[in-house]
């Protein structure tokens, strides 16, 4: 505390300039490390694990050395870890709360009782076949005989979702919030330039939504099934608005 | 004068209060970046459409402009060892040469956002785009402020009398922003563009 007391504010760091360019060089070895760990093909775990502690070493480094908190008023350190610690506890509270936002979250945690009925109602239906889905069960039939599975046995432009025509469905059900020509208002864009991930994405959002935005479950408010989804994800994917 | 420079050393604290307060200001922008951190790690793989981080981020690009942020800082250590030891000569130059490395990063953002927005990702694009462009934007932001501090010094030392008495404290205070603002890309390289998406 004496020391701390009588600390002088002209008192500066012992580090030499070959010093400070051999810090640099490390800093700089440290970051093509990094780099080279990133290409390495690690598996995911380890790998953020390397990266993150490759990267405290680096801050370490900068914060103690470049900015001389090693050799400064123990003051300064306090008041910089206190920032710090609040920081790292108030990412580690975010993701806490927030990680389980991916696709964890099921149409019961949302909905209303009614649509988490309708919903399972949809589902058995998938489960058993088209053809038992009730009002829609002849829409569902037609949309699975014009689409396949694999995408390439039928038009694309010419599915049908619950016996409606795909791009009548989309004016009628998705352009409110996706936009006319498919430009995106409310939810994204859907061109097929913009489609860049996997099918079974797209055919996942439209039956069950996707938590934490606008968009519902299609499987809940309207029953539809898989081949309805399965006629939307080609019609959005490969056809051009 | 003489009074005035016997005040800085009397301060309850021991310390310069206006170091202090620098310390104490860039302890707060720990949590400001914090929070845009958490948030893109929150919204990470929840974009519905793309483009997405692995198809549009520049991996080789971005480490050169890492490493001239980097030698920034390496510029900026030597500026403030030239003014705590008096060579002023030291001083300016490796202030002027911690200016152009820091314009030099700005360009690279310039090009970075703008090669983004022509791929079509901007600011409403998606998720990724959203927490991207601000976590990135307000780093470039501060470059930008870290850039201006350092010439409003540089200018200073020109005058006839230079940073006057006080000078390895200005120069000094300047540094710890300007390391801060690196330390804080050095999370960012990390966390956006090295690890796994």
């Amino acid at each position: 505390m004496e020391h701390e007391a009588t600390a002088h504010a002209n008192e500066h760091p012992p580090t030499t300039i070959r010093q400070y360019v051999l810090i640099g060089a490390i800093l700089t070895v440290l970051t093509l490390i990094e780099l080279w760990l990133s290409y390495s093909g690690l598996p995911h775990g380890p790998l953020i694990a390397a990266l993150l502690v490759f990267s405290a070493i680096k801050f370490a480094i900068v914060v103690a050395l470049f900015m001389h908190l090693r050799f400064d008023n123990r003051l300064f350190t306090r008041m910089f870890l206190f920032g710090l610690v609040l920081a790292g506890s108030l990412l580690l509270a975010l993701l806490g709360l927030f990680s389980d936002n991916h696709d964890s979250r099921t149409v019961e945690a949302y909905a209303t009782p009614g649509a988490v009925a309708a919903h399972e109602a949809a589902a058995e239906a998938g489960g058993h076949g088209e053809g038992e889905g009730g009002g829609q069960s002849g829409g569902g039939e037609a949309a699975g005989g014009a689409t396949t599975e694999g995408g390439d046995g039928g038009d694309p432009a010419a599915g049908m979702v619950q016996g409606i025509p795909v791009a009548e469905f989309f004016q009628a059900n998705c352009a409110v919030c996706h936009g006319q020509n498919r430009e995106g208002l409310v939810g994204p864009a859907l061109t097929p330039e913009r489609l860049t991930q996997p099918d079974e994405f797209y055919h996942d959002t439209i039956l069950n939504g996707r938590p934490g935005t606008a968009m519902p479950s299609w499987a809940a408010t309207k029953g539809l099934n898989d081949a309805d989804a399965n006629a939307l994800v080609q019609f959005l994917k490969h056809v051009e608005p | 004068m003489a009074a005035a420079h016997e005040v800085q050393h009397h301060t309850s604290t021991g310390v310069d209060n206006r170091k202090l307060l620098m310390w104490v200001f860039l302890a707060s922008e720990c949590l400001f970046f914090g929070t845009l951190i958490s948030t893109y790690l929150i919204f990470k793989g929840n974009s519905l459409v793309g483009p997405l981080p692995e198809e549009i981020l520049d991996i080789p690009l971005t480490s050169l402009s890492t490493f001239v942020l980097l030698m920034s800082s390496l510029a900026m250590v030597l500026a403030v060892y030239g003014a705590q030891h008096g060579q002023l000569g030291l001083m300016k130059g490796m202030l002027l040469a911690t200016i152009l490395l820091g314009l030099t990063f700005l360009g690279f953002q310039v090009y970075e956002f703008r090669t983004f927005g022509s791929e079509g990702l901007n600011l409403t694009t998606n998720q990724f785009g959203a927490s991207f462009f601000v976590l990135t934007g307000f780093h470039g932001l501060h470059v930008g402020i870290g850039v201006f501090y350092l010439t409003s010094l540089l200018i200073g030392s020109m005058r006839r009398n230079g940073l006057g008495r006080d000078r390895d404290l200005w120069v000094d205070t300047a540094g710890l922003y300007w390391h801060f603002v690196d330390i804080v890309w050095i999370v960012i390289f990390t966390v956006i563009y090295l690890m796994p998406h």
